[in-house]
């Protein structure tokens, strides 16, 4: 698996997620925030558990050694984003300025994941040819949600 | 406003967060292994909001159309995907590479949904940065050793 195989698959992961908040905003709509959060969860460890019978060892380990125990709480703030999210969005921020702010604080973690190897992740520090593309993308993520509104 | 800017923040950094951690157990148990646990804690979580909150999830979806309910089947696969590229391309890659295709998506979807594409010139400089971008990102071919874990 080279890394333009990881970056193709890494850009489904955001088409699903544009899907995934299309449905599940719907679903809130409908219903409230926390009630549509609760059902996508709960469908969405139903369909995860038959994704892991059905792939089982062709899941893509790297890491011999069990993960430490913190590693299982992801659900957590994964959960979370969707209450910030609705106060955010129903603020003056707005739908943009959420976005905005949200996609600065998600990069500057990972920034951070990489560069100290935060959370047991591989170290990555930044490069000169690794800085100059992580700016464009950010300028470009922010040009894109600006544009769009 | 400032209060809420944090916020907003702080949501962005509860994204990274959750990509992370379900980065790491993916290296351990595998990326849908890591989907599994996400969901089953989000469940628990999401479930003793709505204790604490007194909101009843039955009568709510009485006349939903069950078509709604996808989202989180989608939501499985993007779990699944996103633990998989994490500690291939690292967190920053991978944020960047997800929200641009999100960006991108949710744009394409509008435009589907409402039947017209609209946006201004800021929008396409910004499609080229984030191209011109991902092209910076891939490894040089005589420098892919170092850039792509050597058990992908």
């Amino acid at each position: 698996m080279n890394a333009k195989t990881s970056g193709l698959i890494a850009l489904i992961a955001g088409a699903l997620l544009a899907v995934m908040i299309f449905f599940n905003s719907g679903l809130g709509a409908r219903t409230s925030t926390t009630v549509a959060s609760f059902y996508a969860h709960g469908v969405g460890a139903v369909v995860a558990l038959g994704v892991w019978f059905g792939l089982g060892r062709l899941s893509g380990r790297s890491e011999r050694s069990p993960a430490p125990w913190w590693a299982y709480l992801g659900g957590v703030p994964g959960a979370l984003v969707v209450v910030v999210a609705a106060i955010t969005v129903n603020s003056p921020l707005g739908l943009t300025g959420t976005l905005v702010l949200g996609v600065s604080g998600q990069t500057a973690f990972g920034l951070l994941c990489d560069q100290r190897g935060w959370l047991g992740l591989p170290r990555r520090p930044l490069d000169r040819r690794r800085a100059v593309s992580v700016a464009a993308m950010l300028l470009g993520a922010v040009l894109l949600v600006g544009g769009a509104a | 406003m400032i209060g809420l800017g944090l916020l907003a923040l702080g949501g962005g950094v509860l994204i990274g967060l959750a990509r992370a951690l379900n980065g790491r157990l993916g290296m351990s148990g595998g990326a849908p292994y890591a989907s599994v646990w996400n969901h089953a804690v989000g469940f628990l979580f999401m479930s003793a909001l709505l204790l604490l909150r007194r909101e009843a999830p039955w009568s709510a979806i009485e006349d939903v159309d069950g078509l709604w309910f996808v989202g989180g089947a989608i939501g499985a696969l993007y779990v699944t995907a996103n633990s998989f590229v994490v500690p291939r391309l690292g967190a920053t890659l991978s944020t960047l590479l997800v929200l641009s295709a999100q960006l991108l998506a949710s744009v394409g979807l509008d435009a589907a949904v409402r039947g017209q594409f609209q946006v201004g010139w800021t929008w396409w400089l910004g499609l080229a940065l984030v191209v011109g971008g991902m092209k910076l990102s891939l490894p040089r071919p005589h420098k892919r050793v170092f850039s792509e874990s050597s058990r992908g």
